[in-house]
């Protein structure tokens, strides 16, 4: 590994089913609070599933919803760092086209066009993140690398999604990777991440972005300082398009990769922001990576996973993952995992059920797994001079 | 870095002639996934090691399948008439919606579990992709890269596709050698010429690149095949 400066993060916003802030979505995890719910148009519509994670604030109907979304977490993060995008990288993903309802039916978005609309106005390199629910937390560590290798000083990371559309509720059912609506459930519990009764995730909209700067630089402007980045790491499961393998060897490769990126052993991570979707192989091959990775930890390392409140904003996932570690850094709390009450056979974990837990992370591991096998890794840790 | 190998693909029935074997691994797929692939495949035969390589896709900018294109138009009529309740969607085609299904096909394929980096489908992103193969080598991810692309005109059964894969490294290359000594990215701000296109701005500078004598040769992106937001040069070196 080639010498690489400090970087840390000065700034970041976020949108989700929890809210148009950071604020709201930590303070909603911290109540343990879900944002997933029955969205009335798409029961209307009798698809197969009618619960998600929607960004309440920005209607359905409006067209350029996607840059909506996406420009309201960049704007927060370029707010909140005092920078401006012309000197600054971009390095975000947008996910996949989309074909979204419109008054007189659907019209079809292309992440690609969205994505250098975004890109416009950002001085420096400018990189569309594409490696599924991964993408998020890839992108964090693409410009991690940027900035630490002295590339750039300055660069917007995240992702946004507006996949909650009829067209994705119906192909992700296809793939049996959402849970389906049954009767009489509560749609606020779709989502239960490592629990018994997990059947999936709930498909949700978001965006989060950081502004990831040298140490230098944000010294240098007197900028506030949120937590630091020490590493990141990717991997390919190269074995399945659709599930990982069993033993989770992708992910814990991911996961070593980070923390050797990062010139630390596994004693270092203090809390884990897992990935968590709730589909039934993801989570068993989580847990038992994560099991490996500490062999002698696992039982008391917290392990927490965000999306049975906000639901999975694919694209968006890691970002919005990587602003709350940086809110657990800070504060001294993880959140609880949303809707996990009985912790599944093969997912045993230090789970952080029902409450925060109070345990004063200085680092927390936030991991990414995407469909088809790409997975990304990034080590947070509170800020000290 | 240098160019160690170059495939450029455009007629799935090649693939299904030359390797009937990887063709039944690829045929399932939209018909950009399966020619990247396939010369990726190819190039990758040159390289060192190609468990161990970095790979970086670029994702169509169209979605090159029929097949979604009509699930699509099916699903917003049932949506519309609010009766797509029971619809089953062919969960091989919601795969073809997924960008980065090339990187997964081809890790698998190679076994290989290294750096990956998959980049979307927004116009001008292969210009990208070299300057994170760059980055990639020189920040010691790995020794070798493998850079694949694929793309079609339309998302039509009967729309011809293009594909082209490059392998890169650190090392001297063999022949011919041809040297990245440098990319530059200024602004240009002229958005609306672009044509976007995975595969077709490499596939032209591919194509000159061959045509060059020994030298320093500069090669400007046409306005079409870049982001519309950058001005990229690259000087290629031949040994």
């Amino acid at each position: 590994m080639k010498h690489r400066r400090r970087v840390v993060v000065s700034g970041f916003g976020a949108i989700s089913a929890l809210g148009d802030s950071p604020e709201a979505l930590w303070q909603g995890l911290m109540q343990c609070r879900s944002g997933v719910d029955r969205l009335p148009f798409f029961a209307d519509a009798q698809l197969p599933v009618s619960t998600g994670g929607a960004v309440a604030s920005i209607p359905f109907e409006q067209v350029d919803r996607d840059e909506v979304i996406a420009n309201h977490a960049i704007g927060q993060a370029l707010s909140m760092a005092g920078i401006g995008p012309e000197d600054s990288g971009f390095v975000w993903a947008t996910g996949l086209d989309t074909f979204q309802v419109v008054e007189n039916g659907m019209t079809y978005r292309s992440a690609g066009d969205c994505f250098n609309t975004l890109a416009e106005p950002f001085g420096g390199p400018k990189r569309m993140i594409a490696t599924a629910c991964a993408s998020g937390t890839q992108a964090i560590g693409e410009a991690f690398r940027l900035v630490g290798s002295g590339s750039l000083e300055s660069c917007i990371a995240g992702g946004s999604s507006t996949m909650l559309t009829p067209f994705y509720l119906v192909g992700f059912a296809g793939l049996q990777a959402i849970a389906a609506d049954r009767d009489g459930d509560d749609p606020s519990a779709a989502c239960r991440p490592f629990d018994r009764q997990r059947s999936g995730f709930a498909l949700a909209d978001g965006a989060g972005a950081l502004l990831i700067e040298s140490l230098d630089s944000a010294q240098r402007r007197g900028a506030k300082i949120y937590g630091e980045i020490l590493g990141f790491g990717s991997s390919q499961d190269a074995f399945d398009l659709n599930r990982p393998p069993a033993d989770g060897s992708g992910a814990l490769l991911c996961m070593r990769r980070t923390l050797a990126d990062a010139a630390e052993g596994e004693s270092a991570v203090d809390a884990i922001s897992a990935h968590g979707t709730a589909t039934h192989a993801g989570d068993l091959a989580e847990a038992a990576a994560i099991r490996a990775l500490l062999p002698r930890r696992w039982e008391s390392v917290p392990v927490f996973s965000i999306k049975g409140a906000i639901g999975h904003p694919m694209s968006a996932a890691g970002a919005l993952e990587g602003i709350v570690a940086l809110h657990c850094c800070g504060s001294g709390f993880v959140p609880p995992t949303v809707n996990l009450n009985d912790p599944d056979e093969g997912c045993e974990l230090r789970h952080v059920i029902g409450q925060p837990l109070e345990c004063r992370p200085a680092t927390v591991l936030s991991v990414s797994f995407g469909m088809g096998g790409q997975n990304a890794g990034v080590l947070f840790r509170r800020f000290a001079d | 870095m240098y160019l160690k190998a170059t495939a450029i693909y455009n007629d799935p029935q090649l693939i299904r002639h030359d390797d009937p074997e990887l063709w039944r691994s690829l045929r399932r797929f939209n018909l950009p996934v399966q020619l990247a692939v396939a010369a990726a495949v190819a190039v990758a035969e040159q390289a060192q090691d190609a468990a161990r390589a970095a790979l970086i896709s670029l994702a169509p900018c169209r979605s090159g399948s029929p097949e979604l294109l009509n699930w699509a138009e099916k699903i917003a009529g049932r949506y519309g008439s609010g009766d797509a309740g029971g619809f089953r969607m062919n969960p091989v085609h919601t795969l073809h919606a997924v960008d980065n299904l090339a990187l997964s096909a081809l890790s698998i394929h190679l076994g290989n579990h290294a750096y990956a980096l998959g980049l979307g489908g927004a116009a001008g992103q292969c210009w990208s992709a070299l300057e994170a193969a760059r980055d990639c080598l020189a920040d010691g991810l790995a020794e070798e890269v493998i850079v694949l692309a694929g793309d079609q005109e339309i998302s039509d059964s009967g729309s011809k596709g293009l594909a082209v894969a490059m392998l890169l490294a650190t090392g001297a290359a063999g022949q011919p050698d041809w040297r990245l000594s440098d990319i530059r990215r200024e602004p240009q701000r002229r958005r609306g010429d672009q044509e976007p296109h995975a595969a077709r701005g490499l596939s032209a500078m591919i194509e000159n690149l061959r045509q060059q004598p020994a030298g320093e040769w500069q090669y400007q992106i046409s306005p079409s095949d870049g982001n519309g937001i950058d001005n990229y040069t690259l000087t290629w070196t031949k040994a």
